[in-house]
């Protein structure tokens, strides 16, 4: 089950399927669409692609300066390692596109309060935007809203909560986050109750843990 | 998914007829079988097969659309009530009923989620794997609380039926001698970890 999901189904293929029925539910509406292909194969189309530039312009839900500065904390909060981080594998274009279809507007407030928070700080702080100040300083600031410090309100502390949530589940859910970085196996099979960890060395990601 | 039905018209004559193949009805049309009765099982929904019937199988989450969530504009117009189990995500959505398809109403002032499931295996193709025995608190939780009647049966009554069953099925857990938790037939346990 697993080998039909290898890295090159997400390469031209995949792109010309998914232009493929974004014309075709244009033409005979999603339903028909969904008819004609089969589930698998409208989930698969449908679903959220990593772009390589989505900060260069405005999202469905944030501005691009907003973008911006997602990409920003995404890169703080899972920074690139041997494996491509948060905002390497598009987690703010993901969660832009997500809080747009499946959140109200009540979480969709959430975030943009803190982003605009982030950015006031930064500016007090810092005398500029938060994505022209170096990591380092981005880093300070993140931390410190983190505490109850100066600048910051415990209302501010849980929307970054909900937002660091979010980029958690965006990471973890892409397929760097779940098959590098994490183990994925679709069907795992039986219990053993020991296996050394050096002979994995990472941990298992499983669609329960999403929720 | 599949809308054939396995038997169109029959003059056959059964012994038995189980209406619904839900977890309670596969069980009674288990036991007729192996018992040697000509069983007819009735039910309602679509046919569903293994493995073909299952878009949600085996998806890694990077290939669903909201990654095991589901829209708001389709939960908003198909799923308003089904939406509040929990098993309800985007890879079961279509073993739930359509709200919009199958409207009802309550009287007002009072609510009930209509959790519904209409096909080969009922519920069952939603169950999260959990198996508890009720207890005697539940059996006659209408009295103690104070609200209707009780059922008409007790835990004493059931206890050896849930034996049966799960010795069928395999239920793991550890024996903790709660009233309120009856302890089920369990499996041996798993092996310990190393420490």
């Amino acid at each position: 089950m697993n080998d039909q999901y290898d890295k090159t189904s997400l390469q031209p293929d995949n792109w010309s399927r998914r232009r493929f029925f974004t014309r075709l539910s244009a033409v005979v509406g999603i339903a028909a669409a969904v008819q004609l292909l089969g589930g698998e194969a409208i989930s698969t189309a449908l679903a959220y692609s990593p772009q390589p530039d989505s900060a260069s312009s405005d999202g469905k839900l944030f501005r691009q300066q907003q973008m911006q500065i997602l990409r920003d904390i995404c890169a703080q909060v899972i920074p690139q390692t041997a494996t491509p981080g948060a905002a390497e594998v598009d987690t703010h274009g993901f969660i832009d596109n997500q809080l747009f279809h499946c959140y109200g507007t009540t979480e969709q407030q959430q975030v943009k309060s803190i982003l605009a928070k982030i950015e006031r700080i930064s500016s007090q702080r810092y005398g500029q935007a938060f994505q022209a100040v170096d990591q380092a300083q981005q880093l300070v600031l993140l931390e410190e809203l983190e505490k109850p410090a100066d600048g910051f309100s415990q209302q501010d502390r849980e929307n970054f909560k909900f937002l660091k949530g979010q980029i958690v589940f965006g990471y973890y859910t892409s397929e760097v986050g779940a098959s590098e970085e994490l183990v994925y196996l679709a069907m795992p099979g039986g219990f053993k109750g020991s296996i050394p960890y050096k002979s994995i060395g990472k941990a298992w990601g499983s669609m329960r843990s999403y929720y | 998914m599949n809308d054939e039905l396995y038997i169109k018209e029959s003059s056959e004559i059964f012994d038995a007829i189980v209406v619904g193949s839900g977890v309670a009805g596969g069980w009674a049309a288990k036991e007729f079988c192996e018992k040697g009765f000509k069983t007819l099982m009735i039910e309602r929904g679509r046919v569903v097969e293994h493995r073909e019937d299952y878009p949600g199988e085996g998806v890694p989450p990077w290939h669903q659309t909201y990654r095991s969530r589901v829209e708001n504009l389709l939960l908003e117009r198909d799923y308003k009530v089904q939406q509040q189990c929990y098993a309800f995500s985007d890879a079961t959505k279509h073993f739930f009923g359509n709200d919009r398809e199958m409207p009802y109403s309550t009287a007002e002032g009072t609510e009930f989620s209509w959790i519904r499931a209409n096909q080969l295996g009922g519920k069952s193709l939603l169950w999260h794997r959990q198996s508890y025995r009720l207890s005697e608190h539940d059996f006659r939780a209408n009295s103690l609380d104070g609200h209707g009647t009780d059922w008409p049966i007790g835990y004493k009554d059931l206890a050896p039926w849930y034996s049966h069953v799960e010795k069928h099925a395999g239920i793991c857990g550890t024996p903790e001698n709660l009233p309120q938790l009856p302890d089920s037939e369990f499996l041996p346990p798993f092996e310990m970890s190393a420490p």
